[in-house]
């Protein structure tokens, strides 16, 4: 009973956390943007109208809501409907991992509007001059030795703790399927990285402050992700070892609250120049 | 420092870019041993193509203006600022001129020294050298 009163209590915190408390945040950044730079002012903000911008902060409020509705709703099911059996635990886990995923939709939809709203800066961008700054960008400028350096120490130890674990022979074991998973996730961050630090720019207008603080915030969102998640992937294995699977599924809910902290973290708006999104003189 | 280049100016990006950097080594700018980007960051950051800044940055090597040191990447040389108001193309001009003027003296007409010359490069580019 006390498992489920936690699990529960978790859950509607994932589900405040990452279809309330962080969505209303990034929609009253965005309200914020559209009254304190005009389309009048800065023009270059807006390649496609204001209205568009509010259309899909409008949307993404409502995404949001009803994701909320439906996590309060399954909170409910869940927590009175379930019986106390061993189906119980898999059951919680599958619904957090689903929820997780359909939680973050209305944020990629965002980003991929996003993408679209600089899609359409590049192709009106008619200045016939270019600039760059003539100083080479380095893993190191945006993340610190020490934190690349738990990084890398994770991943080992997990390493380590894989090829260890797999001494006791148990049949539930994925082996060395454990580190291409882990390996190919942090392939795929080191490719995130990448692209950030020397890929084109996807506003043509942002400042050269404002792209490095940009890639700094990422590659260290990217760093905590890949700490988080083969941390994570050693509590499951042990947890399955010591049968404590019961506790799998807070776990798991509180790990993806902690991977929403990270990524719903962005530059204060105060701190980006808007001054570059001003008309030509 | 700062490159800005014109997309509409008459005289080709790279050679805007060869004499930016060279002006910044000039100047003072840019220092021996400084760090320049990749070709491949420089080419994404103006929205160029990656040969074009290749082709400057191998201009810039090819006058020891800047050398490139494998993976470490590519740095100003340590004689840049010596090197960088040495022009070649203004040497290869003043020589083919002169060249061109006692050709004409002999006689030869301007066709036939364009001919001749074409087939003296092909020659040239087929034998390797």
């Amino acid at each position: 009973m006390e498992t489920k009163f936690l699990f529960s209590l978790t859950f509607l915190s994932q589900i405040i956390l990452i279809s309330f408390y962080f969505p209303r945040k990034l929609a009253n950044g965005i309200q914020y943007l559209m009254e304190t730079y005009p389309p009048s002012k800065f023009p270059k903000l807006y390649p496609k109208s204001i209205d568009y911008l509010k259309i899909k902060q409008r949307n993404y409020k409502i995404y949001n809501l009803i994701i909320l509705v439906l996590g309060l709703v399954l909170l409910g099911i869940v927590f009175i409907n379930f019986p106390e059996d061993s189906q119980r635990q898999r059951w919680e886990q599958a619904i957090v991992l689903a929820f997780f995923m359909i939680q973050f939709l209305p944020l990629l939809i965002l980003e991929i509007s996003s993408f679209n709203i600089f899609r359409h800066m590049r192709k009106t961008d008619s200045r016939t001059t270019r600039k760059a700054v003539l100083q080479p960008r380095r893993f190191f400028d945006f993340i610190s030795p020490i934190l690349l350096g738990v990084v890398i120490f994770v991943y080992v130890t997990f390493v380590v703790f894989i090829f260890y674990f797999k001494r006791f022979d148990y049949p539930w074991f994925g082996g060395n399927l454990n580190i291409v998973i882990i390996t190919g996730g942090n392939l795929f961050f080191s490719g995130i990285a990448a692209w950030n630090m020397f890929g084109g720019k996807l506003d043509p207008y942002q400042s050269h402050e404002d792209r490095r603080q940009q890639i700094s915030l990422v590659v260290k969102q990217l760093a905590f992700i890949s700490i988080g998640m083969t941390l994570y992937g050693i509590f499951s294995i042990l947890a399955h070892a010591f049968e404590i699977r019961y506790l799998g599924s807070i776990f798991m809910s509180i790990y993806y609250q902690l991977i929403a902290v990270v990524s719903f973290q962005a530059i204060q708006i105060e701190d980006i120049n808007f001054e570059v999104y001003k008309e030509d003189k | 420092m700062e490159l800005i280049i014109s997309t509409t100016d008459s005289v080709p990006v790279f050679s805007q870019l060869i004499e930016q950097i060279k002006k910044a080594v000039a100047d003072g700018k840019l220092v021996p041993g400084d760090a320049l980007p990749s070709v491949r960051q420089l080419s994404n950051d103006l929205n160029l193509n990656h040969n074009t800044v290749a082709k400057a940055y191998k201009h810039l090597i090819r006058d020891s203006v800047i050398q490139s040191k494998g993976y470490r990447g590519t740095f100003i040389h340590p004689d840049a600022k010596a090197n960088c108001n040495f022009n070649l193309n203004a040497v290869v001009k003043s020589k083919l001129t002169d060249t061109i003027k006692a050709l004409r003296k002999t006689g030869a007409t301007d066709s036939e020294i364009r001919i001749e010359f074409g087939i003296a490069m092909k020659n040239k580019q087929n034998s390797g050298a």
